[in-house]
């Protein structure tokens, strides 16, 4: 963290000045866990906004929602280290609003003057307007949650000739590694890692739990919300999961479109992901080419079904009218560019250097960890290296976007039955290929509802990786590495 | 130039440039002490070209910039105090006055109360584990996290690196070990009242009582950097470093004061033969077309080596091994983990080398079924 | 001219050229058609900090911290002394201009550490040591790089190596200096691809995390007037100075060194940012032993011309 300040004089808010400033702001943002599809729609707008990643040049500070307790002070001392004038924007429903099992805070009792927006309708555009237009102003934190310390185990000190001492470096918990909080604990002897630690549970809603408490379609709610980056996947689980303890087997035409939607979230996490490590290896060409393809995937996907999937992937179906015709073109050419951007990338030599043969994970270390999805493919097809992780994950999307476009002929509208939210007695099992991975859900009922509830993660496989990995890595390295395992922290703290 | 912005110019100059040179010495702070010298040196460039030599100006700044740089990063690197911060605090807690470096003593003997390095469990400072993903989960007792099977790692019941000073007392929660702050208040896990935490040794100074400026007070000072490091090594490093500031320094400033006092009045007494001669207008010039013209073919042959010499180590150097080959077909029955007997932190699961000191790693057995491989956790 | 034109002289130029390389960033990433954005945005942001507040971090060494954007200046100021921007327009002419100019850019570097140091955090560090490994990487192979004009036009004062040039640029016949001192240009300035050290995503801005407001304003404006010199010097060194035809020698500066920034600021963006241990490969493995090739090349060709001319 950050030093706290000392500061001489408050902000100036002259007229003209304050116009021309602003112009373009600077903002520094949090994501709490849910905000990694819109931090990466903001990346794309050019023009009025930057992203600064030190909070001593950022004049707004954007968090998305949800806030746990533990990342309150986090954020309460990010805020107080930003220069006056300033100001938050809080992104989203308020945490304990939507997930009242939480243990949440509500960011308008921490932050002075915080402005909420909501998160959906206009999405990064609207949230980019308000950024442009929110008068800064100074002012004082009142609140100071206080810090949980942790100490973690330095390394002994070893008597040697040179007496230096290795520094422990913490990265996070709001860094732009992970989607999503997670401290990092770096032992660095220089630009060496030694040992790493993680420390999780930033992101933690207890939806688990949570779902136990409710009933009917709300439950299925908040399983879409379990990876606030898959909501379909863990809708889609849910909803399995119910039709198993039902009995019933839905339609072939009814699963082909959830695999179809499916397959389009998972292309569309890829794209996203895609971005992000673009700009963190400060590959402008790479990051270009990453929006140009990521804005025209969101709109094909948005536009493919009608109604939106949240709205018919229901247990027994309801009747779904599908429009998918129109954009399977679009789809397919996608998958093409992809596929190019793929061959290209290969071939190039510089970024090699920072990805080829860095963070190797072997196969049976994947396996016997039980992480699956694009990081095993990785390993299993070539080198499991960053780059191959990041081939991997272009080679699936495109594999995806061309599986959805060659099935969209078959949909049609299907006279379905009404949605039967009963959960009879019983367990179900359920798996689904969610974009990190194999999402699995536990499912045990009494009757009234879920009365068990258990998922298993792929991001949570992947976090026990990472102190093995990073140990005896460079310190610019490491940060590639984690950010090449593609982590949903929300995901991995459920 | 005119006659009096010369003297202007060089009166500052040698202010500059004398007085930067005292505060080297005057600072507590290393990274200063280095940079004051370079200043130093910069002044002294800058009465080089007020004698029209522009060369040895320039050489001077490159030379000095780029040595002192690397002092100055040597310095930050080896030294336990390179900004002079504890030294500031200590001098402020024991409140001597008069200027940095000038005012301190060599403190005596080791401060009592220091506790060997190693000590963890206590009575009063039981050993909690945690799991690293689900720091919740806590118990007295090494295991695997109940939620996602990882080793449980212990938390180190002890004062975070960095704060030498342990300025208020610390409050902590009898329930709740780990937490710690610096004023009472209650417990942000359960709510109890925090208890002061009893430190081992002579008990904590309050906040601002001190006035006395004897062992007392700097075994104060010392006993809150005590808690920090433990070690007989390290208190011999702390004594070093302690030497920017040593009982010798007034000698040091009297002797330098007294030989520039003899230098300046033989100066001004010697008749020093004045040469009236000018620098020639191109002497640099003349001298680098001499250079250029005659002697080019030294430089040429001497780019050679020096080239020949790069690229002969370049090609002859040691590559780096490859790590040893994977051994193929069967993945083995236990995931073997591969550690490097000096650093036991560094954990691979093939072998290959250390990445700090080189040596092979060697493999140390699993338990076999465990769904993880073992995690770097405790040292 | 006098000292008092001289300094206003150099100071608006430092202003001028400080923000038209924002101007010219700005294009890069966006394209020429947002040039009314590009012109506006440096402007803002310059706003913006402006009425930030003014702080500085607890237990920052505040000498150092205070002073280091000042430092930058000054050394940035007194280089863009002997950089001529048209016959006669320049601050003085030593007749070791060139070496001046690599020499005075030191302090710089030291300005960039003391940031670093001086801000009491480990972001600060680590791009305070980063920092330094960037000039022990440039120091020597730009020295090389440069030496290939000096032995064509037999002085080190940038008004004489230009003046040599009237008949074909140096960077026609030496097209290796010209290249290592271009690479060498992106390394002292800290721009992509070697940015490590104060870029923002790394470790949140590394020696620059700490700073804020009108100090921040500084050091970014420093950053990119060394950046307009070293693009100028390379004008004076490899393409010739203020020669061309028609227009006036200032104007055909000012243009080619627009000119050699823009290049510059294109092909970084070609190239993710390189580890520093692999830009410390870069230096001494790769820029060293081809600038001593270079000058190797460069003495034989002079001496097959003189000895053909003459």
């Amino acid at each position: 963290m950050i030093g706290k300040t000392e500061a001489s004089g408050p902000g100036r808010v002259d007229g003209w000045l304050t116009r021309l400033a602003g112009y373009k702001r600077r903002y520094l943002a949090v994501d709490g866990g849910g905000g990694g599809r819109l931090l990466a729609g903001l990346s794309t707008m050019s023009g009025g906004l930057r992203r600064v990643f030190s909070p001593r040049h950022a004049e707004l500070l954007l968090i998305f929602e949800p806030v746990s307790h533990k990342l309150a002070p986090s954020i309460v001392e990010l805020y107080q280290a930003m220069p006056q004038p300033r100001r938050a924007l809080g992104v989203g429903e308020p945490g304990p609003d939507r997930f009242p099992h939480a243990d949440l805070v509500r960011l308008e009792d921490l932050l002075p003057g915080l402005e909420r927006i909501s998160d959906s309708p206009g999405g990064p555009r609207q949230i980019e307007q308000r950024m442009r237009t929110l008068p800064l102003r100074p002012d004082q934190v009142s609140s100071k949650p206080e810090f949980v310390e942790t100490t973690i185990p330095v390394p002994g000190k070893q008597e040697r000739e040179i007496a230096t001492e290795p520094v422990v470096l913490s990265l996070g918990p709001i860094q732009s590694l992970t989607a999503g909080p997670l401290r990092l604990l770096l032992t660095c002897d220089g630009e060496q890692v030694v040992s790493a630690q993680t420390e999780a549970g930033y992101a933690a809603r207890n939806v688990a739990y949570a779902m136990t408490q409710a009933c009917g379609p709300e439950v299925a709610r908040l399983a879409s919300l379990l990876d606030p980056l898959a909501p379909i996947a863990g809708r889609i689980a849910y909803v399995q999961a119910l039709e198993q303890l039902q009995r019933q087997e839905p339609d072939l035409v009814f699963r082909q479109q959830r695999e179809a939607a499916l397959a389009l979230e998972r292309a569309q996490n890829h794209v996203r992901w895609l971005i992000g490590f673009a700009e963190l290896l400060a590959d402008d060409r790479l990051t270009v080419a990453a929006r140009q393809l990521d804005a025209p995937l969101v709109d094909a996907s948005t536009a493919f079904w009608e109604p939106s999937p949240t709205e018919w992937i229901v247990p027994q179906g309801s009747p779904v009218l599908v429009r998918s015709g129109r954009h399977k073109d679009s789809l397919a050419r996608l998958a093409t560019e992809i596929c190019a951007l793929r061959s290209r990338l290969e071939r190039n030599r510089v970024l090699a250097l920072r990805t080829a043969g860095i963070g190797v994970l072997s196969v049976h270390l994947l396996r016997a960890a039980g992480v699956s999805g694009p990081t095993l493919y990785a390993s299993e097809r070539g080198r499991g290296d960053v780059l191959g992780r990041l081939l991997t994950r272009l080679d699936e999307a495109a594999a995806d976007l061309r599986q959805v476009a060659a099935s969209a002929s078959t949909f049609r509208s299907v006279e379905g039955r009404e949605a039967v939210w009963s959960a009879p007695s019983g367990k179900a099992e359920v798996t689904v290929a969610g974009p990190r991975g194999q999402i699995g859900l536990s499912l045990a009922s009494h009757g009234e509802g879920p009365g068990q509830v258990t998922w298993r993660r792929p991001s949570t496989a992947l976090l026990s990786l990472i102190p093995e990995l990073l140990a005896g890595q460079k310190l610019a390295d490491a940060e590639v590495i984690v950010a090449s395992l593609d982590l949903a922290m929300a995901e991995a703290d459920g | 130039m005119s006659g009096l912005l010369e003297w202007i110019l060089f009166l500052s100059l040698s202010a500059v440039a004398v007085g930067m040179a005292a505060s080297m010495l005057l600072t507590m702070s290393m990274y200063r002490a280095g940079l004051a010298l370079m200043a130093s040196f910069l002044a002294l460039a800058g009465l080089f070209i007020l004698l029209d030599a522009d060369l040895l100006a320039a050489i001077q700044v490159m030379m000095n910039v780029g040595g002192m740089l690397v002092m100055v990063l040597f310095m930050v690197m080896m030294m336990m105090d390179p900004g002079g911060e504890m030294m500031w605090e200590m001098k402020r807690k024991m409140q001597l006055p008069g200027p940095g470096a000038l005012s301190m003593r060599m403190p005596r003997g080791k401060p009592p109360g220091m506790a060997p390095e190693g000590e963890k469990a206590t009575a009063d400072h039981p050993q909690t584990y945690t799991c690293p993903m689900h720091p919740e989960v806590r118990q007295d007792r090494p295991g695997q996290c109940p939620r996602c099977g990882m080793d449980l790692i212990p938390i180190e019941a002890q004062q975070p690196a960095q704060s030498y000073m342990a300025e208020a007392t610390t409050y902590t929660c009898p329930m709740h070990p780990e937490v710690r702050q610096q004023g009472p208040g209650i417990c942000p896990k359960c709510g109890m009242d925090l208890r002061p935490l009893e430190e081992t040794g002579p008990r904590a100074p309050q906040p601002h009582g001190d006035k006395g400026m004897g062992t007392h007070a700097m075994d104060h000072g010392l006993q809150g950097v005590a808690m920090a490091r433990r070690s007989p090594h390290w208190h011999d490093q702390m004594m070093a470093d302690m030497a920017m500031s040593t009982a010798q320094l007034p000698w040091a400033l009297v002797l330098g004061a007294a030989s520039a006092l003899v230098l300046v009045v033989l100066m001004i007494r010697t008749g020093w033969p004045v040469s009236r001669a000018v620098p020639a207008e191109d002497a640099t010039l003349a001298v680098g077309e001499l250079l250029l013209s005659r002697y080019m073919i030294g430089f040429e042959g001497a780019a050679f080596l020096i080239l020949a010499g790069i690229v002969g180590a370049v090609i002859f150097a040691k590559r780096e091994r490859k790590p040893a080959p994977r051994k193929a077909a069967k993945p083995p029955a236990k995931v073997e983990v591969y550690i490097c007997p000096m650093h036991p932190e560094v954990r691979r699961s093939e072998p290959g080398q250390c990445p700090i000191c080189g040596m092979d790693l060697i493999p140390t057995e699993q338990r076999p079924g465990s769904s993880h491989p073992d995690h770097g956790g405790a040292p | 001219m006098n000292g008092f034109s001289v300094a206003l002289l150099v100071f608006s130029g430092l202003l001028f050229g400080a923000y038209s390389i924002a101007v010219l960033e700005q294009l890069i990433t966006l394209g020429l058609r947002h040039l009314g954005v590009a012109l506006v945005s440096p402007l803002a942001e310059a706003a913006a900090l402006l009425r930030q507040e003014n702080l500085v971090p607890r237990g920052a060494d505040s000498l150092l911290f205070r002073s280091s954007p000042f430092v930058a200046l000054t050394a940035v100021a007194l280089a863009a002394l002997v950089i001529p921007l048209g016959p006669g327009l320049f601050g003085f002419d030593p007749s070791i201009g060139l070496f001046y100019f690599i020499v005075v850019l030191g302090p710089f570097v030291i300005a960039m550490m003391n940031a670093g140091w001086s801000q009491n955090a480990k972001e600060g560090l680590f791009g305070a040591f980063r920092a330094a490994a960037h000039l022990l990487s440039y120091e020597v192979p730009l020295g090389f790089a440069a030496i290939g004009p000096v032995m064509a036009a037999e002085s080190l004062s940038t008004v004489r190596i230009i003046e040599a040039q009237a008949g074909l640029w140096y960077g026609v016949w030496q097209p290796l200096g010209f290249a290592i001192y271009l690479v060498s240009a992106l390394f002292m300035t800290y721009r992509r691809p070697f940015d490590i050290p104060q870029a923002g995503s790394e470790l949140e801005g590394g020696v620059l995390a700490e700073y804020a407001g009108p100090r921040l304003l500084l050091f970014s404006a420093a950053l990119r007037a060394i950046f307009f010199l070293l693009s100028a010097m390379g004008v004076v060194l490899f393409l010739g100075g203020w020669h061309g035809p028609l227009l006036p020698g200032s104007i055909w500066f000012l243009a080619k060194t627009f000119a050699l920034a823009a290049f510059l600021l294109w092909i970084g963006r070609f190239l993710p940012r390189l580890r520093h241990d692999q830009m410390l490969s870069l230096a001494w493995k790769g820029l060293l032993p081809a600038s001593l090739i270079n000058v190797a090349l460069v003495g034989i060709l002079i001496l097959i011309r003189q000895g053909g001319g003459s």
